[in-house]
């Protein structure tokens, strides 16, 4: 058995092992000497209205952002993003990395007082997992043993893999070693279930004097698209470390009314900056300005199953190689995002970082290559090649179609046309692969390779190039099937390094982590995931 | 008029049953739907969504089923609100989009009304460019663009009140939105206000009035204002009910609760239930207020009875 504190030593660096971590809960890590302010309420803006507060069935940012400050689950994200304990205490993995044995600490509560068990865990997950309730997020759930067997509908709840072998100890079985395990108990598809609430509310149980959680924050008030508030759970165990007494979240969509609430110092956080205001707002205001990368890539698919690109690696090579990634980031975005030439964002878990050789070469060199795979391709300047663009109706999508056209153009001779289409009419056609060039990007749901290497598996739902490699699938079953971190990180580093010579997208940034946070608000340090607790946070005096 | 008024309500339900048939095919006729998202679903999961909200099922049995909980008062549950459903939504947006409306088209009435009177009465005089010249400009100007800059000037430089949100719902945070959604109501109004006022001030009647000597404040409020009404009145039917089903582009600018707001979203999220029960309350409202205008027609203009 290998003990939960050296795959604590691993998964987490040691530099956060901050009043959070020692307590083992969300907690402010205050500082000897900081004044604290008198009010210590915080409104965040939190872009949309959730779509619903149960764990279970939380998707979207917005939502997880709230469900983040009511539960807690077995490990919980400190500030840095790196795990550490949360209503598990500790817990042990089995040699085989199969078996997970969470211990629970006994003074984990519902805000209503009554004890955290590991029944409410095992609860709270066959509810995910459950077809009745039609989770879209159940297969966050599907690395435990018969877990997507019973979402298809084939197997009864009772034989998921989550035991409690008593009212403090789970064991949860998988089925195949997944390194990444211990981020998916932190997130809200695995949170424990208050089952009188839900069994006497039903579909209202999410609603402010039903709902029970067991984290930082328990519900107060919810006003659709106007608020939800929260207020400090005094049963929460670190609750004497958690110094934001109130939360407000603000459903603001147009980033413009957010950012004139901050001005006018009516919230204390956004969601997003206008990226049209970036400059002048980080002129103006400097470090509330933040910006952090994360594990998010943006890229254009292009379509596998239809020429120009079926059977044409030269040209879909050549395509990627003229796009000038660092002018794009540097003049047409200028927020501090990174020019990507990979497929796994730089920091993912699990994956040693590669780029493409050529990310390094000069500009005209690149553009020569680029020139000489389209011809190979058999285009030239009588016979170019035409293709469209398409992207959903959005300014920045905008913007970065027309530099590529132009790049495309003026590298190759391209001639582009760019096709907006509404939001679920874009989605539709980029899912049926009706396009031939489409805007894409993807945020990682986890800290670890598996969430964009899937995205490159024959017939995943996701994979909207229509890429299939069967020697790339196999890398990445070999991967999930080894037994030590090493290899894994061997065999995902060559899956990716296939993928890539593969090129059936084009990586074009990485995304960047946009927020303003009020002049006194502390204790944002910044994550991969961009996950945030406001049980970590606090107001200083003026 | 109670016999016209229960025929007018029994006629306006085949309209709603039609304005319901027509929006429940025509929303399915749109392309993508409630369950797709920047991340695509695996097939079952999107199988087992389907069938929870039973839209498996042949769309002409689903259409029944819609029907059914109608007349039982249930509009169903929403799509992307997962925790409320219509009838829940409705309820709490609908007192927020009604008080902005009413606050608004009472401001509107009394400022519009009072404007294109005074307009009319010094025809072609400097107060009466000054009030066409400024009607022209609330008209021609679009609140997207009067709303932001009243939050740069009130909110962000002088810091009286605040750029958005709702609060408690008091005067503090419903100001600057009403004044938005006013001025172009003002504008709208004064302009038919000022059109009718002269063709009835230049009516027969009036003159005869003028002639036996009465006072012109007389003329005005006694026998002029009423008929002058009537055009305002065909208008603000259509109108009343546009501003209180929620100003899209006001709500979404000071983020509302409204369900404006919630009408552009479910929209755009393929939300069928929460529009077609956003329909149903247009619907309603837009019955009922041409009523109401009818209604006021008999009791402005002698000659009209039902």
């Amino acid at each position: 058995m290998i003990k939960c504190s050296r795959i604590v030593a691993v998964v987490s660096l040691l530099a956060a092992m901050s009043i959070a971590a020692f307590t083992s809960a969300q907690a402010a890590d205050v500082p000897a000497g900081a004044q604290l302010a008198a009010k210590q309420v915080l409104v965040k803006n939190n872009s949309a209205e959730p779509g619903t507060l149960d764990p279970q069935k939380v998707e979207g940012v917005p939502a997880s952002n709230i469900s983040l400050d009511l539960f807690v689950g077995l490990t919980l994200e400190a500030p840095d993003g790196s795990i550490v304990p949360g209503v598990a205490k500790s817990w042990t993995i089995s040699k085989n990395h199969f078996v997970y044995t969470f211990h629970l600490r006994k003074d984990a509560r519902w805000s209503n007082g009554k004890p955290v068990t590991a029944e409410d865990f095992v609860y709270g997950m066959r509810r995910g997992v459950d077809p009745k309730l039609a989770s879209a997020y159940a297969y966050f759930l599907y690395p435990i043993k018969n877990a997507k067997a019973i979402n298809d509908g084939k197997l009864p709840l009772k034989d998921l893999a989550v035991k409690a072998l008593d009212a403090h100890t789970l064991q949860i079985t998988l089925k195949e070693p997944a390194p990444y395990f211990l981020q998916i108990v932190s997130q809200p598809a695995t949170f424990p279930a208050y089952k009188p609430s839900i069994e006497k509310w039903g579909n209202k149980f999410t609603q402010p004097g039903h709902l029970v959680s067991n984290g930082a924050y328990e519900l107060k008030s919810w006003v659709v698209n106007g608020h939800i508030t929260l207020v400090k759970n005094p049963y929460y165990w670190g609750a004497k470390h958690v110094v934001i007494k109130e939360v407000k979240y603000l459903p603001i969509v147009d980033s413009n009314t957010s950012m004139q609430m901050v001005e006018s110092g009516q919230s204390d956080w956004t969601y997003t900056i206008p990226s049209s205001q970036y400059k002048t707002l980080k002129a103006k205001y400097g470090s509330q300005i933040v910006t952090k990368p994360y594990l998010g890539l943006y890229y254009y698919d292009l379509n596998m199953q239809k020429p120009p690109f079926k059977g044409s690696l030269a040209l879909r090579k050549a395509l990627s190689l003229a796009v000038d990634r660092v002018a794009l980031t540097k003049y047409v975005l200028g927020q501090g995002q990174i020019p990507a030439y990979n497929f796994v964002p730089k920091g993912t878990a699990g994956i040693n970082f590669i780029q493409y050789g050529w990310s390094d070469w000069s500009n005209s060199k690149r553009i020569a290559e680029a020139q000489k795979l389209y011809k190979e391709a058999g285009y030239s300047k009588a016979n170019p090649l035409k293709i469209t663009i398409l992207y959903n109706t959005n300014a920045d999508h905008k913007k970065i179609a027309l530099a590529l056209a132009s790049m495309w153009k003026q590298a190759l001779g391209v001639q582009v046309s760019l096709e907006n289409e509404e939001w679920k009419v874009f989605l539709r056609d980029r899912q049926e692969g009706n396009f031939v060039v489409a805007r894409d990007g993807w945020i990682g749901d986890y800290d670890y390779a598996t969430t964009f290497t899937d995205l490159f598996r024959c017939g995943v739902a996701q994979n909207n190039s229509h890429y299939c490699n069967a020697k790339y699938d196999a890398l990445v079953e070999k991967a999930a099937n080894s037994d030590s971190e090493a290899q894994r990180v061997k065999f995902y580093t060559e899956a990716e390094r296939m993928a890539m010579n593969d090129y059936p997208i084009i990586p074009i940034f990485q995304y960047v982590a946009l927020h303003f946070r009020s002049k006194n608000l502390r204790g944002y340090v910044g994550n991969p995931l961009d996950h945030n607790h406001s049980a970590d946070w606090y107001f200083v005096k003026n | 008029m109670l016999s016209y008024t229960i025929r007018r309500i029994l006629g306006a339900i085949p309209t709603l049953f039609v304005l319901v048939t027509l929006c429940f095919f025509m929303i399915r006729l749109a392309p993508g739907g409630p369950f797709e998202g920047e991340r695509n679903l695996p097939p079952q999961i999107k199988a087992n969504l389907l069938e929870k909200y039973h839209m498996d099922q042949p769309l002409y049995k689903q259409y029944f089923s819609y029907l059914d909980d109608l007349l039982h008062g249930d509009l169903g549950p929403s799509f992307k609100y997962q925790d409320w459903t219509v009838n829940q939504l409705i309820a709490k947006g609908f007192p927020v989009s009604l008080k902005i409306g009413l606050w608004a088209m009472f401001w509107a009435l009394l400022l519009g009304l009072a404007l294109g009177s005074i307009a009319a009465l010094r025809q072609n005089s400097w107060l009466d460019y000054a009030v066409m010249g400024l009607s022209m400009s609330g008209v021609s100007i679009p609140n997207f663009v009067t709303a932001p800059l009243m939050v740069l000037v009130f909110a962000l430089m002088l810091h009286w009140l605040p750029a958005g949100g709702w609060g408690h719902g008091g005067l503090y945070n419903i100001l600057l939105p009403v004044i938005a959604l006013a001025l172009p109501q003002i504008a709208i109004i004064a302009r038919i206000m000022r059109g009718s006022m002269i063709e009835v001030l230049s009516s027969n009647y009036i003159r005869t009035a003028r002639a036996k000597g009465l006072r012109t404040s007389t003329i005005v409020l006694r026998h002029a204002l009423r008929p002058a009404l009537m055009p305002v009145v065909s208008y603000l039917g259509p109108a009343m009910a546009a501003v209180l089903t929620g100003s899209v582009v006001i709500e979404q600018i000071f983020g509302l609760p409204g369900v404006g707001t919630i009408f552009v979203q479910s929209a755009t999220n393929r939300d069928y239930t929460t529009v077609l029960g956003l329909v149903i309350l247009v619907g309603v409202l837009v019955v009922a207020f041409n009523l109401i205008v009818d209604i006021l027609y008999a009791v402005l203009d002698p000659k009209i009875r039902y």
